[in-house]
């Protein structure tokens, strides 16, 4: 989910564990999450984000048929008042550059596909990898769940964020969206059945 | 001119299946070491015959006997030459050494990249180790990528009893049982169980999904084999019944 709020940008993707409606529940809840958290939290309470997005998972999972459901959740929060704040559970991954220097958010960590600590109630406290940067003034970021960060080439992720956002940047605005599905679509890796969501960030 | 192929991979997610086979004198009794070679290379065909699966599978073999190590490397399905599998028997039964060279390659990120599927790691041993098995069985279990790969074992004979029977019993993944061969029949027919776990895996939505080994050998629809409490030497309390084919 992507939207633009009077106090900046939030985005957030994210990743059912399993293929069953209980693992779209907790995916959507993450984003959700993401959102609502990003629309109250002062600059006193960002140091606790992690905590407050694990909260609000929570209570969104109450009424989920299946609590234990997981996902994996990446966002990307740029306010006037907090910076820019990146954040990061499970696999996926979130790169690009930063003040033109290259920069992934969280290097791949996982032993072999799909096998992730997701974000669950059931795994409750959750941890999530977090950054703040202050009065940025150049962005371009990609965010991706592991559909597509699995089969990036390792150590051409920032490239591959750099084609991405050049090749997408240069249409007009109606044409952005459906340049991107075109990708995803066609995407080269054969078999490669994952779900696949992306969004791209920028800002300058 | 860029284009995606320079940044995203262009072939399937590996499955990666690492056979580790005894190679012993002893697998010259009865002719079991033909046996298994047969036995490898039908599997290997049958591997081949699962063309367009979610998964691409790829297939190393480790050995232990006289000579212990990397019989075959890493490979890919499609690039096997299964007529050229022809293992021989001949020496003792350094399972530990086995089970390092093992490790190393499933650590390895460049063999085995992180973006492969669990790999499945098959034991077969026909008698009780004679060298120092202990620590890399605990390591190979409880350190690193090795203790999330999924593990079935197969004792040929004598190799299914007593404190080979442990062995193969501590080495197993929870649900697995440890398959008991006797004859020709029954090592072909555990090759045959690995052939349709792994075919299976690959062909399914989610390969890091371990079918049953009950589902597989159709156990609640009457298929083939003895299921028991195997003889153990030990009183820990582990999982994993004896099937015997």
């Amino acid at each position: 989910m992507v939207r633009q709020y009077p106090f900046g940008f939030v985005l957030a993707v994210a990743d059912g564990i399993g293929s069953d409606k209980n693992s779209e529940y907790a995916s959507m809840s993450a984003v959700s999450a993401v959102h609502d958290v990003f629309s109250t939290i002062t600059v006193d309470e960002i140091e606790h984000v992690s905590e407050k997005m694990s909260a609000r998972f929570t209570e969104l999972m109450s009424e989920a048929p299946m609590k234990e459901a997981g996902t994996t959740c990446i966002f990307c929060a740029h306010t006037e008042t907090l910076g820019l704040v990146l954040g990061q559970i499970g696999d996926g991954i979130c790169c690009g550059r930063i003040e033109d220097q290259p920069f992934i958010l969280k290097e791949k960590d996982s032993e072999f596909s799909n096998i992730v600590e997701p974000l669950s109630v059931a795994h409750m406290p959750c941890e999530w990898t977090v950054v703040q940067y202050r009065g940025v003034s150049k962005v371009k970021l990609m965010l991706a769940t592991d559909g597509i960060a699995d089969d990036i080439i390792p150590g051409k992720e920032i490239a591959f964020s750099d084609y991405l956002l050049s090749a997408i940047e240069a249409l007009p605005d109606d044409e952005k969206e459906n340049k991107l599905r075109e990708i995803i679509d066609k995407w080269e890796t054969p078999n490669s059945n994952d779900d696949k969501t992306i969004a791209l960030y920028s800002y300058e | 001119m860029e284009m995606m192929g320079d940044f995203i991979y262009t072939e399937a997610k590996p499955l990666p299946v690492i056979l580790l086979l005894d190679t012993s004198g002893s697998m010259s009794r009865d002719d079991n070491i033909g046996t298994m070679n047969r036995a490898v290379r039908e599997m290997l065909m049958d591997f081949k015959s699962a063309a367009n699966s979610e998964a691409s599978i790829s297939v190393a073999i480790v050995v232990f006997g006289h000579k212990t190590g990397i019989y075959m490397p890493l490979t890919d399905i499609k690039d096997i030459d299964v007529e050229s599998i022809s293992m021989t028997a001949d020496g003792m039964t350094p399972l530990g050494l086995a089970l390092d060279i093992t490790k190393k390659m499933i650590e390895d990120k460049t063999q085995i990249p992180s973006r492969a599927y669990r790999p499945t790691v098959v034991l077969v041993s026909d008698g009780e180790p004679n060298d120092e098995w202990q620590g890399p069985l605990d390591r190979f279990m409880n350190e690193g990528r090795s203790s999330k790969c999924y593990r079935m074992a197969m004792g040929i004979g004598a190799g299914s009893q007593g404190r080979s029977y442990d062995i193969l019993r501590s080495f197993i993944s929870n649900g697995e049982y440890v398959f008991s061969a006797s004859d020709a029949n029954g090592i072909s027919k555990f090759f045959q169980y690995v052939s349709m776990s792994t075919t299976g895996r690959a062909t399914s939505a989610n390969p890091n999904l371990i079918p049953k080994a009950a589902s597989v050998l159709k156990l609640e629809s009457g298929g083939a084999g003895t299921v028991s409490s195997g003889e153990s030497q030990s009183d820990d309390d582990i999982p994993g019944d004896l099937f015997a084919f």
